[in-house]
């Protein structure tokens, strides 16, 4: 019996071991601005301002690094902690000047010349120079771990410099603080991808390999040129932030900023620690289920949920091209049997599974978007209508429709077999496929599917992008039949890539929209929003911030904290 | 007993290389373009060929499988378990963020349960078929079947957001790391993760007391005229725990690597969703490090058994 006392003795004494090794000894020193959610302020202790406490989530992890800002699109402290040259406004659509006073552009959307401004300071100090934003867009383009910002592929020497032949973009130039982009193809929209941009520091991580970049130890405690500047970090537990107070614009309202981490958690956590008041505002990814947020918004009337209109559209792309199988659908390239097909997918009842987060669209642009065609009918499930085209183009109701899809979650494993059952009654046999391993080479080089079940990337600033997709250069290469599809679509699809006027871009987007609801090469299915959730009792959040997805003017001087 | 101890230790290096090989050569060795599965299929197929070279070459891709194992294991000999291939991120700093708090979170729930069961098992054994017996037996029929995300979500509802006892999630407060800061964050998962635990050791212990109770030596203690209190601590009790300890020492391992379940409820990061989020992401290098830290504890764990049992039961320790 003593043993055993001695042997439970010992293993809380080795607890306490263990709880010694917890990593704490790296932590630097709480800041004097850092507040526990506990702290108060009393008559003996300075006042300490309350912080605003943030979820944090990024795609790669918490454990030892930030992720770039490149890739990070699930937390708010990019756009706290650094800076693009310009600031797009999603819900004005406006372009703001940020670390560029100014821009010119040339009248074929060709040259870029950006007039940098001057005096602001890296959060260590340093001066930021034009070197920082020539490395910024070199990076997007050469370090293999970002994916790249759209349009970057028209900066002249593109090619050369991803081929490995040089490692500079020859149409990036910088003189004083004037840097100039020349790219290879018109294209009005570049100044967007500029405003998604966040410069990163050259003087720290311009020595290093690009392949390199992203695991270099800046990444431990970044630093930027933004409103905010990251104090203290516990990997992987917490950040917090401090206001940059030799900020270059108007400083930010509040002063702290915690974000805590909801990674392991996820949703259902973040939201109910906004309820408990453990978290203020639970952004973007973070709250991923609509239904959840609801629920709870229902029974706590200081919990507010904003469903942010998003721009990456759902749909079905057919497969006329190629299946390493050999096993190509050749009824699938008649028109009229994709227009069944497109009949027989009941897209209302795709959306409902994700109870109202997502919006039905007949189109791939987003029926909310000021570049939607309101003139395309919604298509509603018909099976006789469709039966009867498939009848007229003499369809083989032997042949089995594979649909390939890779989202391994329940709602999409119920909305294929919805597919199956929808397609049944008109005497359509498909057999879904889940994908999973190899994803790239199954998607782009066995192609064994005649539908691939997939997202179509949009974006507030580029909205008909999805159509992008229909090009006869397309990465989607199984669509085949790209002489058909290219006379149809490339010059459309150009003119509307180098087009800086609104106007003419919405009638090409209209265009766009109507060619494919004609030729049917792609079925639309659903835009999934996102929405972000927040305790309107302890935060005031400026108005229309997150009412469009994409937005980089975030206007933390109107942020607020109520308690 | 040191020569004992000695032999199990040294026992453990050709397991654990026999461990070592099959989980590398296993998660290695499948199938495809390790790198494709190393970045999201959209990234990968916007590569140059030079960039997807490059990053081979810097992830040690191109090397044949039996230098990359011999790497491997040198390096995680020498303290360096390599980068994630997915994040890029240093695996030794991602284990030594995660690993002490999923084992601190296990350990007090073995030792929370180990009380809880052995302490309510004996009742229920001396106790037999009495009100008591059954309430025990019926707590551990609940505790077995239900899984524990129930309890968990309950203690949630209950001393979170109703009482507001314990937070509801996360590791330690912001701004303070230390000890008694996160205990509070403790109690809640602790219960939870006790509980099944805590229900299989009551019945354990209730069914070995009874076996025990049964024995010639026991009634041959009665018959010697012995208080019952002492038959049943000094006498029954004592050879009761072997079976007992053995179930709750190799349970070490499934609280390490089972823990997703609790850790995903009250938010609190640990290695369990670590594993979980390397395996969907195909991050080979950060699956066959937690997949051998996980076979590191078990055969630890074994080896504790063994360890136990021979303290507890001289007669181990001499065949």
């Amino acid at each position: 019996m003593k043993k055993i006392i001695a042997l439970l003795m010992a293993l809380a004494m080795s607890l306490g071991v263990l709880a010694g090794c917890a990593n704490t000894a790296d932590t630097p020193e709480s800041s004097a601005t850092t507040s526990t959610p506990e702290e108060q302020p009393t008559a003996e202790s300075p006042k300490v301002e309350t912080p605003l406490k943030l979820t944090w989530q990024q795609g790669i992890g918490i454990d030892t690094l930030f992720e770039s800002p490149h890739k990070d699109s699930q937390s708010l402290y990019p756009d706290m902690v650094f800076d693009s040259m310009i600031t797009y406004d999603a819900a004005e659509d406006k372009l703001y000047p940020a670390l560029a006073t100014e821009w010119t552009v040339n009248d074929d959307y060709t040259v870029y010349t950006f007039t940098l401004r001057e005096g602001v300071l890296w959060h260590d100090g340093e001066p930021f120079t034009a070197d920082d934003v020539v490395w910024s867009i070199h990076d997007c383009v050469l370090n293999p771990n970002n994916g790249g910002m759209q349009f970057f592929q028209y900066i002249k020497g593109y090619d050369a410099a991803k081929e490995g032949t040089t490692d500079k973009l020859e149409g990036v130039r910088a003189e004083g603080n004037v840097v100039t982009i020349e790219l290879t193809q018109p294209t009005a929209r570049f100044l967007y991808s500029i405003g998604m941009t966040k410069i990163l520091p050259y003087h720290l991580l311009g020595n290093i390999a690009w392949a390199d970049v992203d695991s270099n130890e800046y990444w431990t405690k970044p630093i930027g040129t933004g409103a905010y500047k990251i104090d203290e970090v516990k990997f992987p537990d917490y950040f917090t932030c401090v206001r940059n107070d030799e900020y270059w614009g108007e400083p930010a309202c509040i002063k702290n900023v915690q974000f805590i981490s909801y990674q392991t958690g996820g949703s259902d956590a973040a939201v109910a620690a906004v309820i408990t008041g453990n978290v203020d505002f639970a952004t973007r990814q973070v709250v991923v289920d609509k239904s959840v947020a609801d629920n709870i918004t229902s029974q706590n009337a200081d919990v507010k949920t904003i469903i942010m209109n998003d721009f990456v559209t759902r749909g079905f792309f057919f497969n006329t091209g190629v299946r390493a199988d050999g096993n190509v659908k050749e009824d699938l390239k008649k028109k009229e049997v994709r227009e069944a097909l497109a009949l027989l997918i009941d897209e209302d009842a795709i959306a409902s599974f994700y109870n109202g987060q997502a919006t039905a669209s007949p189109t791939f642009v987003n029926p909310n978007a000021t570049e939607y065609n309101t003139d395309i009918p919604t298509v509603s499930k018909d099976v006789n209508a469709a039966k009867k085209l498939l009848d007229d183009a003499g369809f083989d109701y032997s042949q089995v429709i594979d649909i390939a899809y890779y989202y391994n979650d329940q709602t999409s494993h119920d909305i294929m077999q919805l597919i199956v059952q929808d397609c049944a009654e008109a005497g359509v046999t498909v057999n879904p496929i889940l994908l999973e391993g190899d994803l790239a080479a199954l998607i782009y080089t066995d192609c064994n599917y005649d539908l691939l079940y997939a997202a179509a990337n949009g974006a507030a600033t580029d909205q008909a992008k999805p159509y992008n997709q229909f090009a006869s250069n397309t990465s989607y290469t199984f669509m085949g039949m790209s002489e058909e599809r290219g006379a149809l679509f490339d010059d459309l699809l150009n003119k509307y890539n180098a087009s800086g006027d609104s106007e003419e871009r919405k009638e090409i987007a209209w265009q766009l929209q109507a060619l494919n609801y004609e030729y049917c090469w792609g079925i639309p299915a659903y835009i999934l929003n996102n929405c972000v959730c927040y305790n309107t009792a302890n935060v005031q959040v400026p108005e229309n911030v997150f009412s469009v997805g994409g937005t980089t003017n975030f206007r933390w001087n109107e942020w607020k904290m109520l308690k | 007993m040191l020569k004992y101890v000695l032999r199990k230790l040294l026992a453990l290096i050709p397991k654990l290389l026999v461990i070592s090989i099959v989980v590398f050569f296993a998660l290695e060795l499948l199938p495809g373009d390790a790198l494709s599965r190393t970045i999201p299929p959209d990234q990968y197929h916007e590569l140059s060929e030079n960039q997807k070279n490059e990053l081979r070459e810097s992830m040690g891709l191109n090397d044949p499988a039996p230098v990359r194992y011999i790497r491997w294991l040198g390096n995680i000999l020498h303290g360096d378990f390599g980068y994630s291939s997915s994040t890029g991120q240093n695996i030794g700093k991602m284990l030594a963020g995660r690993l002490p708090y999923t084992i601190e979170l296990a350990c007090y729930g073995l030792i929370l349960a180990a009380i809880m069961g052995i302490f309510f098992g004996f009742l229920a054994a001396v106790f037999k078929n009495t009100i008591i017996d059954y309430l025990c037996t019926a707590f551990s029929v609940l505790g077995i079947s239900l899984p524990e995300f129930i309890f968990g979500i309950s203690w949630i509802i209950i001393f979170s957001l109703t009482l507001h006892w314990f937070p509801s999630g996360g590791r330690m407060p912001v701004g303070d790391s230390s000890y008694l800061a996160r205990i509070p964050y403790m109690v809640l998962p602790v219960m939870t993760m006790a509980i099944s635990l805590t229900a299989a050791g009551v019945r354990y212990t209730r069914s070995s007391m009874l076996d025990v109770l049964g024995k010639d030596y026991v009634k041959t203690a009665r018959s010697k005229g012995l208080s019952e209190f002492k038959v049943y601590v000094k006498h029954a009790f004592r050879n009761c725990l072997t079976p007992v300890m053995t179930l709750l020492v190799m349970r070490i391992p499934m609280l390490v690597g089972g823990s997703v379940v609790i850790e995903t409820v009250f938010n609190y990061t640990g290695i369990g969703t670590m594993a979980m989020t390397a395996l969907t992401a195909g991050d080979i290098p950060v699956v066959m490090i937690t997949v051998m830290a996980s076979a590191v504890l078990t055969l630890l764990a074994s080896t504790l058994v063994d360890l136990v049992t021979a303290l507890i039961d001289p007669r181990v320790r001499f065949e």
